[in-house]
């Protein structure tokens, strides 16, 4: 009983998260409508306090630009530097883990000591190292991004392929004449992907807060509102206007809750069918 | 314009201040003064690096010549007790000081600052480079007497005005023989001044000690000072209210803060002291851009700044709107007689029009790369405000942020940028760091100089006049001049000029007691009970 109250208690947290998520998302597509004002320029008397003047409901900055405008525009850029990132982090990851798990041997051993060196290092210093060489523009912070976080999808796939490949169904496959890359393209991937969703959903949330740590520390696009960089701003005046940092703190925590809460979903969405199959 | 808040800010406090000084004026003897210090420079040489960082904590330990004072003649005897030019520009009698003995008890002495001028400062120090450039030798006939030879004329006020900043002087003896650059005394520092250094922990604090042989008995007061290293402005803003610290300079606490700050019991906001070290915000324009070179494109940006906004805002008060390269304080050069660029977006887009940049169907006249520098919030805010003004007038300006390194590599070195922000210094005289940003043909890589690829005869004969002009009526009228020019070509965009802030517990006094307190000596600071 425990634990079917446990699975319905999950079950609900995820769909108020994907609920939350769905929320984030509209807003941030559709921040031109919504609330149309320039979210870079000065529009209001500095540092206004947040339910102070209706036109501001967020109140102002240092500088006396919208913050509601500023935090639709750093969702923005959250989740355009999050999904670029786990979309390319997850197609090499998956390309690199699916040829090394069905090539086997010198490939397979090459493939995962490289994955195991870009592993050793923490993803978020390489990430930093990258950007801080490539420059602060949103394509850098996307590809670093990236760079840190492939490997893991890349064992993932790598696991399930090995697993598959003494299956009994790729066996038929191989003894029915079709070539390796058709087998591995058309009846192991489709197969070894299940578990990558919910894994892609944890590299969004990890991406959230790789990109929020690097505009926290003044390397992210400068042209682009983040809300790391906000939180970084607003740190000056923490005490004097604290919704500065609060406000897009919370819009973070928020968002990597939901993300993760959706992928712990997918996992256990996913887990029983695949059990099943 | 001065607005009601700026005027509270800028009269109230330091009239307080004063008012408090005027009642406590036995200096008590005793206690360890506690700052915060937010940089640690690599060579913290003054003789070899002239920067305020080096000399917020090195001008306690190493002296310079003459210091900055306020009111008329404007500088105070330190090592040197008099200071006489010759009439045809070619020699500066120095008068030194008898009785001074460095930190190791060696005597100072005139062949000191012989090796000090040659070989220290004439080719190495950063500016000292500038103005010692024609020195040739220095004759030191007996130990209080040296004799500067220079091999062109050069203006005894320049020299004059250059003696706080330009000439600290370390012993000789630890440094003849040695390469200077990577001399150990360089970081364990020795000089005369009413403090030695004790040690450095790097992260943690710079320690220096009373010096109880200095020259001007009974000084120092304090028994010592440390400089806290606290790189985090939000944790000085809390180390000054729970009072670890007692003071920190530069406004070292973000100016948003201060305004809460200066509420509290026992501290007190000081604008004073900083009036020798006057920092612009200017816009640095890249001249190859041929958009740029076309000067009716850099009075357009010129209109396009709402330069109250930028004191308002940015600054909240503590700054004023810029007229021209050389600050208002300094009243025997600065002139208001030049031509302005009052904020006119509508002027702005008519030059742009007339200039043949018209917007195109997406409201762009072009493109171009912004690069605030990096060091100061100010600055950072102003890249992000400016690109904001461009855009109003239809220019789209790309921020580009990069490390302090990498921006004067990029500005400085590389000029790969068409806009920057900067902040250059005024010290005390237009031709030590202020014409270096005007004139013409200087190689690339010397950092905070004209690298913007604008060359102007006129200017370059005026800057060059003015280098040799002996009589003070003459280099005032020829900078003079300077100053028209610079505004009327306006080759880099002056916004604001701004001097610092200093926050410290009331207990502590004598703060501000000269033009450049923060990086003068402060033997007769005290604290008090």
């Amino acid at each position: 009983m425990s634990t079917a109250l446990l699975r319905f208690a999950r079950a609900r947290a995820a769909l108020a998260a994907l609920l939350l998520l769905a929320l984030f998302l509209l807003a941030a597509a559709a921040a031109a409508w919504l609330w149309p004002i320039d979210p870079d320029a000065p529009v209001a008397a500095a540092l206004l306090p947040p339910l102070a003047d209706p036109a501001h409901p967020l109140g102002t900055d240092r500088l006396g630009r919208d913050l509601l405008a500023r935090l639709l525009a750093g969702a923005r850029t959250s989740l355009l530097v999050a999904t670029g990132a786990t979309t390319a982090a997850v197609l090499v990851g998956v390309a690199i883990g699916l040829f090394a798990g069905a090539a086997g041997g010198l490939v397979d051993e090459s493939l995962m000591r490289l994955v195991e060196a870009f592993q050793i290092v923490p993803g978020f210093l390489l990430a930093l190292a990258l950007v801080s060489v490539f420059g602060a523009r949103l394509e850098t912070v996307v590809l670093a991004i990236a760079a840190a976080s492939w490997p893991a999808p890349a064992r993932l796939v790598r696991a399930e392929v090995a697993k598959l490949r003494r299956a009994e169904f790729v066996q038929a496959a191989r003894v029915a004449g079709l070539r390796w890359p058709e087998v591995a393209l058309r009846e192991i991937l489709p197969n070894a992907l299940p578990p990558v969703v919910p894994m892609a959903a944890l590299t969004v949330a990890a991406a959230i807060l790789i990109e929020g740590a690097l505009a926290f520390l003044g390397l992210s696009d400068p042209n682009r509102p983040s809300w790391g960089a906000m939180i970084a701003e607003g740190r000056a005046v923490l005490v004097s206007a604290p919704w500065l940092s609060l406000l897009p703190g919370m819009a973070l925590a928020a968002t990597v809750l939901a993300v993760n809460l959706v992928g712990e979903g997918l996992a256990e969405a996913l887990a029983p069918r695949r059990a099943a199959a | 314009m001065l607005t009601r808040r700026l005027f509270l800010a800028s009269t109230a406090a330091p009239l307080l201040w004063r008012a408090r000084q005027l009642h406590a004026e036995t200096p008590r003897r005793g206690g360890v003064l506690v700052v915060a210090a937010d940089t640690e420079p690599r060579n913290l040489n003054p003789a070899l690096v002239a920067s305020n960082g080096v000399f917020y904590v090195a001008s306690k330990v190493i002296e310079p010549l003459a210091e900055m004072a306020y009111g008329e003649p404007g500088l105070e005897p330190r090592l040197a007790l008099a200071w006489e030019g010759s009439a045809d520009g070619r020699s500066l009698l120095l008068r030194l000081r008898p009785g001074v003995r460095f930190h190791d008890g060696t005597s100072f002495t005139s062949a000191d600052v012989a090796y000090c001028a040659l070989e220290l400062w004439k080719k190495h120090q950063n500016l000292g480079r500038v103005v010692f450039k024609d020195l040739e030798a220095v004759e030191t006939p007996d130990p209080a007497t040296a004799i500067l030879r220079f091999s062109a004329p050069t203006p005894a006020q320049l020299i004059a005005n250059a003696l706080p900043a330009l000439t600290a002087v370390v012993p000789r003896r630890l440094f003849e023989g040695t390469d200077p650059l990577a001399n150990p005394h360089n970081q364990k520092l020795v000089g005369t001044g009413p403090f030695r250094f004790v040690e450095h922990r790097p992260g943690q604090y710079y320690r220096l000690e009373r010096n109880p042989d200095y020259w001007d008995a009974p000084k120092p007061w304090l028994d010592g000072i440390v400089y806290r290293v606290l790189p985090d402005r939000g944790a000085i803003a809390a180390a000054l209210e729970s009072g670890e610290i007692h003071l920190a300079a530069f406004s070292a606490v973000p100016l948003a803060d201060m305004q809460r700050l200066a509420k509290l019991p026992g501290i007190a906001v000081i604008e004073k002291g900083y009036e020798g070290i006057t920092y612009q915000l200017v816009v640095e324009i890249n001249h190859r851009r041929k958009e740029l070179a076309d000067v009716r494109v850099r009075r357009a940006i010129a209109h396009a700044i709402d330069r109250d906004f930028v004191v308002r805002t940015i600054f909240l008060g503590w700054a004023q709107p810029a007229s021209g390269p050389i600050p208002r304080f300094d009243g025997r050069f600065y002139t208001a007689d030049v031509p302005a660029y009052p904020y006119d977006p509508r002027r702005a887009e008519a030059l742009l029009d007339e200039a043949g940049l018209r917007r195109g169907a997406d409201g762009v006249r072009f493109a171009l790369d912004l690069l605030p520098a990096p060091w100061f919030e100010q600055t950072r805010q102003m890249g992000e405000y400016l690109r904001q003004a461009l855009k109003a007038i239809g220019i789209e300006a790309r921020l580009v942020v990069k490390d302090p390194a990498g921006h004067q590599k990029a500005v400085y070195t590389d000029h790969a940028f068409d806009l920057a922000i900067g902040s250059p210094v005024y010290r005390n005289d237009p031709a030590i760091s202020t014409t270096i940003l005007y004139e013409s043909g200087l190689p690339p890589g010397v950092p905070f100089s004209n690298q913007y690829g604008w060359a102007e005869p006129a200017m370059d004969e005026v800057i060059r006049t003015a280098a040799r002009a002996i009589d003070p009526a003459e280099r005032a009228a020829l900078y003079r001049r300077f100053q028209t020019l610079a505004m009327e070509h306006l080759p880099i965009v002056p916004v604001v000029e701004f001097t610092f802030l200093t926050v410290a517990r009331t207990n502590v006094r004598e703060v501000a007691s000269n033009p450049r307190w923060a990086v003068s000596n402060w033997a007769d600071c005290w604290l008090a009970a």
